[in-house]
């Protein structure tokens, strides 16, 4: 046997090198983990690969994801990953995609061909879609993760294991928009406000997330008119009706200028509202002629890293000002519509964040962190090494191996200790891997609808009022998407109501991001404990007589020989031509936008992806369109 | 400002930068500056190679007499079709070069046991030797040299789906285990200028603002004092705790319109800390006194560790306290009090290390000495059982081992014997089981009776070793599966990293992977 695959066949057995030959393999992700992984498994017999990463090569990835080099800095990853790979084994069949996961074109059919998932992803949201899609096309996945020391790996497989969303996640951090903007008291505070005067600043125009002082506070509430006049005082009339980013846009983004609006004319703005600081210290205004410039930072600081020094305020001042010059460049360079993404590996955008929170830190007497500690905690950096990576990808091939093998219940979900010092201590940990959660949404086996329409041609209207309202039995729909905003939520008084029904049903799904492969879960606001998983599927025509049709439905199965119940009636049809011609008619009716209170932030990208939710993710608004800062 | 300030990180900090939050600059020269040798650049030797190379290690040199196969081109990433032929150090160099140039790489096509015969003093130069892939009693010379000079010895090997990994050194120490230790701020034994400056807080006299500021180190401290001209000792007792928080409670002020108690969350910390800072432990934790009552610490050799124990041990005895860290947590409280007490422990955390430095008997860096006095609780040395000991004689230890092992589905006991087995059948027969013409079957027999006999050479009675663990072990026929040896690669690097930066404690024993199960066991003996 002195062929290249004579050891792996000899160590696997006939069977299963076989089995792996065969199987076709998709890899979501090609970074830290991903680059591992695919040697893994280049080496281990697959022959038919894809792989899908979005990312572009950047230093930062050069520690560990050992398929890319200096000179690819910039290029796509699947694509140089690809290469890598090849440039070992030119035989084998790589396929690389460099594009978002959630695009059209990885339908439930793109998932639907392969024999097995790998994720190597970095973020929640892409985990959960994956899971569903896998779920939704009846595909093992292999999930996992790692940070710093740790790392872990976990297999899901339909109605085998529980699913990646079966327990819930802890929430993403909120942070009260009044705390942001009127009266931060800790450093992330004044991180989470510099993000956001990135994006309200460079990024895409939303006149809703202002960062200036906000009168809505309802501290204010009780000497409303008081404050109310005192901001106008302080402000000139155009001023106060123009956000910080009309604002900017009237001065030129000349950085001066915004350091003494954000530093010194808000501040006396936000002094003005008295009852904010009843009980609080006062801010200070940035006097720029009193700060001392020989201010003592820290005693000597020995043995740092540039990074990790600490900026005096002067030095937070002159940053602010540079980045801010750079960022005019860039943002008036931009074509029109276009703008720029915050980006922690992006110096001159760190550098803006670091400067401005540190500048606001300041004036709230908050202690002044460093450029690293700060990257930290804006980049949400989660620590990533080769040698973690290395052990994780080392476990997926194993688990890998188990499913191929047909032994699903063999399989474990694996954590990796930092340390195996001490008897009986290990590095990895394999546990069982628990069932189904009956409850989950997402795959809860008893509490899901397959539903085959045209969601480019099917309105929320129809969804609603007739297949959740009338076929499926539902008081009151809440209908949440996989991104965790609701599509359908249910109306507490007539205002919302009429939203609901002016502004929301006259929408197709598709406008929602609905189409083949999506499942989104469903509540009954009157029905305490009733959850189901609604999974569309794209129909190959529309007919407006019977826009869809229920392809299974396992809870109601029983009652209807699994034909589903969207087969209708005549009766049924005439209904919904009615109430379609009903929505027609109530679709221009006007009504406001509904106010926005709270600051969000979501989790987001980490090392090489942990699959916990971090704690103090300070992540913006994830944009549509991006074009690097 | 000028660029010079040079606040913007340089590339190498860049390319680093995930690593760098994980052992620091620190770490990061430790391993700049370190030497590795790589025994064998088989798929496991060429992966922890790989490993290394990524985050920087400073060079690293590959001892390999063997020349590329097509078989090799199956397992090993770091080999081409063009390779074939040529030997596997050089070709294994050439490519793992190409993923950080500023690694150093060196190639030696040769045998460990000539380079040896030859050059003894070729081993001298490194910081950390790997041996990939070889039989444990080929090893015994080098490991009994390196032993000798106190440079760690790692054998590691990928047989089949087995990985075996085991450090060999008479001594490695830790100063940053990075293992989670409480902030301790002294508040149940204050230094002098702390208390001052807590007795010359008046709460009383704190508009609400301020009091509500104050930090709760200084709460604390003002309640010992009242605590104790009522009570004789510090609150113990879970219902003194309480009785303590309590006191502090009733402290908080009323809000300004009288309608009922601020919400003072400065007092909320104090009163959830009562539970810890009252814990009843030694000044100096068990684990450190071991250290310090350890030979080597009244005889330090030249080692920097154990001449900054001896310097502690002298600490100790003055101030029956290990020196303060000087880190202050995060607590709710204004930024000039918080900064004021940050000064108070830093400007006692540098008197504490002037102290240490002035006890030391040979003048060491500053930072050196501000890291050991900051990581003082969680000092480590790790030592292990030398090579000889476990190939020769009885090993006493060996028979608890199996002993704990009755019942692990892992079945690592058993492998380890078998993979001795494996060994002694190589040395006898110069091929491994299951390899070159024969049946597995007929040598699964002497592997059998190879494995009683490494039991009863080491002492270990009353112990089969299953007939399937046997017949495996045959069928492997020592060949490499990449993901195993990725595995273990990955493993070996992450304990090569440890042992150089000095980072974290390294396992101590024999760590045996299952790559069938996934799953992994250490075996102490
Ligand atoms: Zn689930």
């Amino acid at each position: 046997m002195t062929d290249r695959t004579g050891a792996a066949q000899r160590v696997l057995g006939g069977d299963l090198y076989t089995r792996i030959k065969q199987c076709k393999l998709l890899v979501v992700g090609a970074g830290g983990i991903g680059c591992e992984l695919l040697k893994n498994v280049a080496l281990a017999g697959f022959q038919d690969i894809h792989v899908i990463d979005l990312d572009t090569i950047e230093l930062t990835n050069l520690n560990r994801q050992f398929l890319f080099q200096q000179q690819h800095v910039g290029q796509s990853k699947a694509k140089v990953a690809r290469e890598s790979v090849l440039r070992f084994n030119p035989s084998l069949s790589i396929t690389a995609h460099h594009a978002n996961i959630f695009e059209d074109k990885f339908s439930l059919g793109f998932f639907e061909q392969f024999d097995l998932v790998m994720n190597a992803l970095d973020n929640l949201k892409a985990r959960n879609h994956v899971n569903r899609m896998c779920l939704a096309a009846n595909k093992p996945l292999i999930e996992s993760g790692s940070a710093g020391y740790l790392g872990q790996v976990t297999v899901i497989s339909k109605g085998k294991t529980e699913c990646y969303e079966c327990q819930p996640k802890p929430p993403p951090k909120q942070y009260p928009a009044c705390t942001i903007r009127n009266t931060p008291s800790t450093i992330v505070h004044c991180i989470v406000w510099a993000k956001f005067l990135f994006s309200h600043l460079y990024g895409e125009a939303d006149h809703e997330n202002d960062v200036a002082p906000n009168p809505d506070d309802p501290e204010l509430s009780a000497d409303a008119k008081d404050s109310n006049t005192a901001m106008d005082e302080k402000q000139d009339g155009e001023e106060k009706r123009m956000n910080t980013r009309q604002w900017a846009e009237s001065n030129d983004y000349d950085p001066q200028k915004l350091l003494e609006k954000l530093f010194v004319r808000d501040v006396i703005v936000l002094l003005s509202l008295a009852s904010l600081w009843k009980k609080r210290a006062k801010p200070r205004v940035l006097d720029l002629s009193q700060i001392n410039t020989a201010q003592d930072t820290h005693a000597k600081q020995e043995d740092v890293l540039p990074d990790q020094k600490l900026w005096t305020v002067q030095d937070c001042v002159d940053r602010f000002l540079h980045s801010a010059g750079e960022l005019k460049k860039r943002f008036q360079a931009c074509a029109p519509g276009d703008y720029l993404t915050w980006d922690k590996d992006d110096d001159v955008a760190m550098d803006f964040v670091c400067a401005a929170a540190n500048l606001r830190a300041y004036v709230f007497g908050i202690p002044l962190k460093s450029r690293f500690d700060i990257k930290s905690m804006a980049g949400n950096i989660i620590p990533a090494i080769a040698t973690t990576n290395a052990v994780v990808a080392g476990l997926i091939l194993t688990e890998a191996m188990k499913v191929l093998r047909g032994d699903i219940d063999s399989c474990k979900a694996v954590y990796l200790s930092r340390t195996a010092m001490g008897a009986g201590r290990r590095v990895v940990n394999p546990v069982p891997i628990s069932a189904p959660n009956p409850k989950c949404y997402v795959c809860g086996e008893r509490a899901q609808v397959t539903v085959r329409l045209d969601p480019s041609r099917v309105t929320v209207e129809t969804l609603a009022e007739q297949l959740l309202k009338k076929d499926l039995s539902l008081v009151a729909p809440v209908v949440v998407l996989a991104s965790g905003a609701e599509m359908i939520a249910a109306p507490e008084d007539e205002e919302e109501e009429h939203i609901l029904k002016t502004k929301v049903y006259p929408r197709t799904l598709a406008s929602f991001g609905i189409r083949d492969g999506t499942a989104c879960s469903v509540m009954d606001d009157m029905q305490a404990n009733f959850k189901l998983s609604l999974v569309f599927r794209q129909a190959d025509e529309h007919d407006p007589d019977t826009p869809y049709e229920i392809v299974a439905d396992t809870s109601t199965a029983a009652n209807n020989d699994g034909n589903g119940v969207g087969d209708g009636d005549e009766g049924d049809e005439a209904e919904r031509g009615a109430s379609s011609a009903a929505a027609e008619k109530r679709k221009h009716s006007p009504s406001p936008p509904p106010p926005t209170t709270t600051t969000t932030t979501t989790t987001q990208d980490v090392g090489d992806g942990t699959t916990t939710t971090t704690s103090d993710a300070l992540a913006d608004k994830t944009p549509a369109k991006k074009s690097k800062a | 400002m000028s660029e010079d300030k040079n606040v913007v990180p340089s590339q190498r900090e860049q390319r680093y930068d995930r690593q760098l939050r994980l052992w620091g600059d620190h770490g990061q020269r430790d391993l700049e500056a370190a030497h590795v040798c790589v025994i064998n650049a088989t798929t496991l030797g060429t992966e922890t190679i790989k490993n290394l190379v990524l985050p920087g290690i400073g060079k690293f040199t590959i001892v390999d007499p063997e020349f590329v196969t097509t078989e090799d081109l199956g397992t090993n990433f770091f080999f081409e079709e063009r390779h074939i032929g040529q030997p596997r150090a050089n070709a294994a160099t050439e490519l793992l070069l190409e993923l950080n140039s500023s690694v150093e790489g060196n190639a030696k096509v040769d045998t460990m046991a000539n380079v040896l015969a030859k050059d003894p003093d070729f081993f001298r130069q490194f910081s950390v030797v790997v041996a990939c892939d070889t039989p444990l009693y080929a090893l015994l010379p080098l490991a009994t040299l390196l032993w000798a000079e106190q440079i760690p010895l790692l054998v590691a090997r990928a047989y089949g789906m087995i990985g075996y990994l085991r450090l060999v050194t008479p001594e490695h120490t830790v100063i940053e285990s990075h293992i989670a230790a409480f902030d301790d701020l002294r508040l149940t034994r204050p230094f002098p200028e702390l208390l001052a400056h807590a007795r010359s807080t008046i709460l009383d006299d704190l508009s609400l603002d301020k009091h509500s500021h104050v930090p709760y180190p200084i709460l604390v401290l003002r309640g010992i004092d009242a605590w104790r001209e009522t009570h004789a000792d510090l609150p113990r007792t879970r219902a003194e705790k309480k009785e303590f928080a309590g006191m502090l409670a009733s402290w908080r002020r009323t809000k300004d319109d009288g309608s009922g108690v601020a919400d003072e969350e400065n007092f909320a910390e104090a009163m959830a800390k009562c539970n810890t800072i009252f814990r009843s432990a030694p000044n100096v934790p068990s684990e450190i006194q071991a250290l310090l009552d350890d030979p080597k610490c009244s005889n330090p050799d030249k080692s920097a560790f154990w001449q900054l124990c001896n310097a502690l041990k002298a600490f100790v005895s003055v101030h029956n306290d290990l020196p303060l860290s000087g880190a202050v947590p995060d607590m709710h409280a204004d930024s000039r009090s918080y900064v004021a007490l940050q000064q108070l422990y830093r400007s006692k955390a540098a008197a504490d290390q002037a102290f240490i430095k002035d006890a030391l008997a040979s003048r060491l860096p500053n930072a050196l000495v501000a890291r050991f006095c900051k990581n003082a609780a969680g000092l480590v040395v790790v030592r292990t059982p030398s090579l000889e000991t476990e190939l020769t004689g009885h090993c006493g230890k060996l028979s608890d081992a199996a002993a704990m092992s009755v019942g692990d589905e892992t079945r690592a006991f058993e492998f380890y014997i078998a993979l001795r087995a494996c060994d002694r059948f190589h040395e006898k027969h110069n091929r491994y089981p299951g390899t070159g013409a024969h049946a597995h079957e007929e040598d699964a027999g002497e592997l059998s009776s190879m494995c009683a006999d490494v039991l009863r050479n080491a002492g270990v009675d009353g112990v089969t070793i299953g007939d399937d663990c046997v017949k495996e072990m045959c069928r492997y026929g020592a060949a490499q599966l990449h993901s195993v040896a990725a595995f273990v690669g990955g493993m070996t690097s992450q304990e090569i990293v440890k042992l150089v930066t000095q980072q974290y404690v390294p396992a101590n024993h024999t760590i045996i992977y299952n790559g069938v199960q996934g799953d992994s066991r250490t075996l102490n003996f």
